[in-house]
């Protein structure tokens, strides 16, 4: 599936500087909404059918929602300070670190304010994820299990949960989904109430 | 701005409907295959158009680099981040580093020796 995504996002790159106009490419903001609109409702008919988030968390215990929440917080700190380093501002470099790795849903709620920062949310998201990929097995020896969750955001509770899981214990299961399904929720708050506050 | 609470309004509610309707019973009981099917396509459409979408953007094609840098940026404080945060919080919960509380690490060690 990434490589499907990464793929069509350089083929429609290629198609929009090389031969689609632009009154076309003015059109897209329409259909990415519309588009939008479709897949957070397929997402939430995916989550309604797993169903067992509130009983998961009841079973471990409401300090569970810590670590999203800590999760949210430190992504969001740290990126606010690294707009200092870079061209972009405090709120932009939040939004786009808002994603939490779901890195096919940040840059289309972005896309409504500047093509620019749809892609370093698009890139960065990707980098999240890979990136956790490969920190997951140091952080788990050297840091500790649940700081495994910390690294994939939104992506601990699908793609990423079965490396976390493997490179810890399954105790580290329900922190992961329940972490994953917290932040999975918040990117299409965060992201659009980012930018407009 | 009006539009955009609007937008972040439309979002929250077709995600409360899908949850909605994916918890039914009716829904839950049965397999649905085509719905993962139906959400792939639907992502890489939608996709492919965000992509036309930037690379028709001049200011991107131009600063690709700049975006790559601030992308690379962004993800090492977020990830930093997240992790000074979360073990933060599992020091506060008392968790060690295998996410054990005091007992439950008695207990693996009794049966452990």
């Amino acid at each position: 599936m990434t490589g499907w995504i990464i793929g069509a996002v350089l083929g429609g790159i290629a198609a929009g500087y090389l031969f689609i106009p632009q009154a076309l490419a003015e059109h897209c903001g329409t259909l990415i909404t519309v588009g939008l609109c479709l897949i957070l409702f397929l997402v939430g008919v995916d989550m309604g059918r797993q169903g067992n988030v509130w009983r998961d968390i009841k079973a471990a215990g409401f300090k569970v929602l810590l670590i999203p929440v800590a999760t949210a917080a430190g992504t969001l700190g740290f990126a606010a300070l690294g707009s200092l380093l870079l061209p972009l501002t405090v709120r932009e470099t939040m939004a786009a670190s808002a994603g939490f790795g779901w890195y096919s849903l940040a840059p289309m709620l972005l896309s409504s304010w500047s093509a620019t920062l749809s892609a370093v949310a698009f890139l960065s998201n990707v980098m999240r994820e890979v990136g956790s990929i490969l920190l997951i097995p140091i952080v788990a020896k050297r840091l500790g299990y649940i700081e495994c969750v910390a690294l994939p955001g939104a992506a601990a509770m699908d793609t990423v949960l079965p490396v976390v899981v493997g490179s810890t214990h399954e105790r580290i299961t329900i922190y992961s989904f329940v972490s994953g399904v917290i932040l999975s929720f918040a990117v299409p708050v965060l992201v659009p109430l980012i930018m407009t506050i | 701005m009006q539009y955009m609470d609007f937008s972040l309004l439309l979002y929250i509610g077709m995600l409360a409907l899908g949850v909605l309707v994916g918890s039914r019973k009716s829904v839950r009981s049965r397999k649905l295959l085509w719905l993962g099917r139906l959400q792939s396509v639907a992502l890489i459409a939608l996709i492919a158009i965000l992509g036309v979408e930037i690379g028709a953007d001049d200011k991107v094609i131009s600063s690709l680099g700049e975006i790559g840098l601030s992308a690379l940026v962004i993800t090492v404080f977020a990830l930093a981040g997240s992790l000074l945060a979360v073990t933060l919080v599992r020091r506060l919960l008392g968790l060690d580093s295998r996410g054990r509380t005091a007992a439950q690490r008695e207990d693996e060690e009794v049966k452990g020796a």
